[in-house]
């Protein structure tokens, strides 16, 4: 039997649901919107019907957005997305649900563990140092089965003080709130060295070590610290579970990635017990002595920050026979150091734009910013966006690039990328470098372009166009009512290596050449007879279309201040006396483009 | 003998500690909060403070800014106690320019070793 809903019970449903429901068309136009997703925009769906629905969309995941809740206040909707068919075209099927409940909720139980954890080391504290007073005899004689159980009570206070440590890490990296310290490291090197910590523990305990390292390094992007943390956990567990035979440890390069690990001969997991060993609080073995009791935390705490790493961890073993656990980490990229940054925006969920600047003669630069020329001009662009309120995470990747990611940024405006070509000038400028600088720059969007680190990190690189080509080919106007000076301008510009120059003898021929075309870059008299540059201006100024064509005004007489400053609301707008001088005409003309 | 001055809001914490010094021959005063403890700075001139971070009213850290205040009080170390241990933490305080840090639950005997080892700097 099929279920078939009737029409108006469905359309029931869909009006009555407490989750937003919109179709959206392929030119991102409203078709259709239930009051419920109305709602979370503090609208009518007959006032949001046929507009434009502003946030990205990716199909098939989910993102978040702010929403206005039944309360008023703002909260987190999370989106998803589906394609489906409308009225015979292609459009998305979206649905918003509120969910800051949720996230509120999962906050409130981490700081709940969080203060828990602060809470109990107060007592803590009393209560090891009152018994260690009177265990080291401080208050009197104590006889040695009273030490042995006093001792007894401060083992088990450090054991809950490692617990409630390891229970806060876990916390934080769960949370996402413990940062990692990336670098490139040499895994081996880190290897040998905790090897060499554990090795009188190994020999004392009778057991043999085995240890098979490549001779060469082992480059990974890594926290050292964690990484160290990881593998003390690994080879601590070994050693504690195994009363005779072999710790063996040993790195290896597979597929790109490089594999760690740790074996042992000792008691292993029962078959019953393997898919529950990463799990919180699990502890497995035969009771082992008190002293160094875990904490059922160390091996949940591996994996996560393996994880982190982007890695993966899993255990193999036989029981009566040993275990063996075993991780791999990527192996170092330079381009890891800027997808990693990527990785961390994406899981925010909410859209950015990675822009990236690629400078042809780093060292040429490095001279005269006085060196570090990348971080320089990172630290320059970061802030510039942040003067436009916008948060950013400058990425320096040597030997020649900066990426810029610019978050929570709908930057989809295809003037966006312009502003960023006219930024990197600016910086060039701002640290002092006089010549014309040969770059090439990119934007590539989240989550429009790609949803992986790497795939945008490689669709912004494919999108960099060389600035000096793309600039020499942009279409320059130039309107005067002198001939001569025309050809004089043009002449120059042309030895500069622009091609495409036009001549318009005045304004009413501007305006209507640029019913077919629009320049990149108007060369302005302001003296001419009909429309004068201050009316030319003015025109431009008015429409949205036109106002960011960039100006350059060429006069032979003073500006007329008054009249002038009016327009000049935006940088675009350059004046220089008539003739100009050569390389000054060439410095303005790379500026303004 | 030295003298040691011990700020901790937590009265139990303050009596342990307070016998752990003196079975380690140093003479100990103690303050339950941190304007206590700045009046008992000025006026004992302690050779070396204990002071725990979180207390009520004025923390830790302003009280050590006070401290630092005062030409009478600006030349006593001062190692800091706190149960919200953390990098961000041990960073701050060995910016703000204090002679340590340890956190809770402390063992007593590295307790013992890091307030030698800052007397023996003086």
């Amino acid at each position: 039997m099929t279920n078939v809903v009737p029409k108006h019970e469905l359309e029931s449903i869909i009006e009555k649901s407490t989750d937003g429901i919109i179709v959206v068309d392929h030119n991102s136009i409203i078709r259709f919107i239930n009051p419920a997703a109305a709602c979370l925009f503090k609208n009518s769906p007959a006032e949001m019907v046929e507009k434009p629905f502003e946030y990205p969309l990716s199909p098939g995941h989910s993102t978040e957005m702010e929403i206005i809740r039944k309360n008023g206040k703002t909260g987190t909707g999370e989106i998803r997305s589906v394609d489906i068919e409308w009225e015979g075209q292609r459009a998305l099927l979206v649905s918003i649900r509120d969910i800051t409940e949720r996230i509120l909720f999962d906050r409130l139980k981490d700081d709940f563990i969080g203060n828990v954890s602060h809470e109990l080391r107060t007592p803590l504290t009393s209560i090891r140092e009152a018994v260690s007073v009177i265990q080291d005899g401080i208050l009197g004689p104590v006889s040695e089965e009273q030490k042995k159980f006093l001792s007894m009570c401060i083992r088990n206070t450090d054991h809950l003080r490692r617990i409630v440590d390891s229970l806060l890490d876990l916390t934080k990296i769960e949370a996402g709130k413990a940062k990692l310290n990336k670098k490139r490291m040499d895994l081996l090197e880190t290897v040998k060295s905790i090897v060499e910590v554990f090795h009188p523990v190994i020999r004392k305990k009778g057991l043999a070590l085995d240890v098979s390292i490549p001779g060469d390094g082992m480059a990974v992007y890594a926290d050292r610290d964690r990484i160290t943390q990881v593998l003390n956990n690994l080879i601590g567990n070994a050693i504690k579970f195994t009363e005779k035979g072999t710790i063996g440890v040993s790195v290896e390069e597979i597929n790109g990635w490089a594999e760690c690990r740790v074996n042992d001969t000792g008691e292993g997991i029962s078959e019953e017990d393997l898919p529950k060993v990463f799990d919180k609080f699990m502890q497995f073995g035969k009771k082992t002595n008190p002293e160094n009791k875990g904490t059922g935390l160390g091996l949940a705490i591996s994996k996560e920050i393996i994880q982190m790493h982007n890695g993966s961890m899993s255990v193999e073993s036989v029981f009566n026979r040993g275990s063996t656990f075993k991780f791999r980490l990527p192996r170092y990229r330079p381009d890891l150091e800027v997808e990693d940054p990527i990785r961390m925006a994406m899981e925010a969920k909410q859209p950015f734009a990675l822009f990236g600047i690629r400078l042809h003669a780093v060292d040429a630069i490095g001279g005269q910013t006085g060196g570090q020329p990348l971080q320089k001009i990172a630290q320059k662009i970061r802030r510039m966006f942040e003067n436009l309120g916008k948060t950013v995470i400058p990425i320096v990747l040597e030997p020649d690039s900066v990426f810029i990611l610019v978050e929570k940024s709908h930057e989809q405006d295809p003037r966006s990328i312009s502003r960023l070509r006219h930024m990197t000038k600016e910086a060039f400028i701002g640290l002092g470098i006089d010549e014309e600088v040969d770059f090439s720059y990119g934007r590539a969007l989240f989550p429009l372009d790609a949803e992986a680190a790497d795939v945008l990190l490689d669709s912004c690189r494919r999108d960099m166009r060389n600035e000096r080509e793309e600039r020499f080919n942009k279409r320059i106007m130039i309107v005067d009512d002198e001939p001569a000076l025309i050809e004089a301008t043009k002449t120059l510009l042309e030895l500069f290596g622009y091609k495409t120059i036009e001549a318009l003898s005045n304004g009413a021929a501007l305006f209507e050449r640029m019913k077919t075309v629009q320049p990149d870059l108007l060369i302005l008299d302001m003296k001419m007879p009909g429309m004068t540059g201050y009316e030319v201006i003015g025109r431009l100024k008015e429409s949205f279309k036109t106002q960011d064509i960039p100006i350059l005004i060429m006069s032979g007489y003073e500006i007329e201040t008054g009249r002038f400053i009016e327009y000049v609301n935006t940088k675009a707008i350059l004046t220089l006396n008539k003739p100009a001088e050569p390389d000054i005409l060439r410095k303005t003309v790379y500026y303004l483009i | 003998m030295a003298k040691i001055l011990v700020a901790d809001d937590d009265p139990d914490i303050l009596a342990t500690i307070e016998v752990r010094l003196r079975a380690n021959q140093m003479q100990v005063i103690t303050a339950h909060d941190c304007n206590q403890a700045i009046k008992m700075a000025y006026a004992e001139q302690p050779d070396l403070i204990l002071m725990d971070i979180r207390m009520p009213a004025v923390g830790g850290i302003s009280a050590f800014d006070s401290l630092k205040m005062y030409t009478r009080t600006e030349k006593i170390p001062v190692i800091f106690i706190t149960a919200y241990p953390g990098k961000e933490v041990e960073e701050k305080v060995a910016q703000m320019g204090a002679a340590g840090f340890i956190a809770k639950p402390f063992d007593s005997d590295q307790l013992i070793a890091k307030i030698q080892q800052v007397l023996a700097r003086q």
